[in-house]
């Protein structure tokens, strides 16, 4: 989880073994001071997050691009493949998810993150509101929010490959 | 076109006339609610155990601590034995008439109240009552 959930909220496999070692610490050390008032997963997510969105900042101050989560070692396009698609359709498929992926990581923080604990990790909107206290009704809003500008990116991205297709005919 | 978005999560209701361009909205959502559940399985590191296991800082031992800490009931025993020589006092006072000068009657008293506090107290601890 805590592996899967670093490299969609970074949207890159780059330090994500540094990454998930700073939660594993971090959850040592506060364990102490855990009185179990929240489930121990809702706490690990906040840490999860948190040190997200210190990778993000850290990131801004370097000013790097990302590099993309698709590499050769992970074999990541092949573990998606559908059955019952034939190569080309396959290919399309493939563009597509990283297409969602480019504009996941182009979301506010908070978006993204909303997104990623909603479809991923398959949290509920009260839970998602206790990892990132914040009211459900402002967890709806920014998962509105972030479905209709992905919406948006990924149409006006189609369209950009629809006219580059015409221009070269 | 109306603002309004549509739920990907449901399935489109074939006898809602919808335009073909909602439809386009609403298949792309849910290609891309598809895409968003779609897991990432980083391959974990074998090691990653240990190396998280070795940033982690060393305990101080903790056995001295454990010596010192051990009860000993040295001074339940204390008290059992005073109670003892008291009672022992008392018999041997009784025996020497030592109450009927003022110095012994005020000795007397003083034993009495040792003797009474000592076995109130060890009643109390043996209720547990702090």
């Amino acid at each position: 989880m805590v592996f899967s959930t670093l490299v969609r909220l970074t949207g890159s496999r780059e330090h994500v073994e540094d990454l998930a070692q700073e939660v594993f610490l971090r959850l040592y050390r506060a364990l102490p001071g855990f009185r179990g008032e929240a489930l121990l997963s809702t706490y690990l997510y906040r840490i999860v997050v948190n040190v997200a969105q210190n990778e993000w900042k850290r990131r801004k101050r370097v000013a790097r691009s990302t590099v993309s989560i698709s590499d050769e070692v992970s074999g990541w396009e092949d573990r998606l493949e559908h059955p019952g698609l034939n190569a080309e359709q396959q290919l399309s498929e493939n563009e597509f998810k990283l297409d969602v992926e480019e504009q996941l990581q182009r979301l506010s923080q908070v978006e993204r993150t909303v997104l990623v604990l909603y479809h991923q990790e398959e949290r509920t909107y009260e839970q998602i509101a206790e990892v990132l206290r914040m009211p459900i009704g402002t967890v709806r809003t920014h998962l509105h929010r972030g479905r209709k500008k992905m919406r948006e990116g990924l149409a006006s991205a189609a369209r950009g490959r629809r006219t580059a297709c015409l221009v070269k005919q | 076109m109306s603002g309004e978005t549509m739920n990907p999560d449901k399935a489109l209701n074939p006898d809602e006339a919808i335009s073909p361009e909602e439809e386009f909205q609403w298949k792309l959502d849910v290609r891309i609610v598809e895409a968003l559940e779609t897991r990432h399985h980083p391959p974990i590191p074998p090691d990653f155990a240990a190396r998280v296991t070795g940033q982690i800082p060393a305990r101080r031992p903790v056995r001295l601590r454990n010596a010192l800490l051990r009860p000993t009931h040295y001074g339940h025993w204390t008290m059992v034995a005073s109670l003892v020589v008291l009672a022992v006092a008392f018999v041997a006072m009784a025996f020497n008439n030592f109450g009927r000068t003022a110095a012994g009657q005020i000795m007397e008293w003083v034993f009495y109240a040792q003797l009474v506090t000592l076995a109130v107290w060890l009643g109390i601890r043996r209720m547990g009552v702090r």
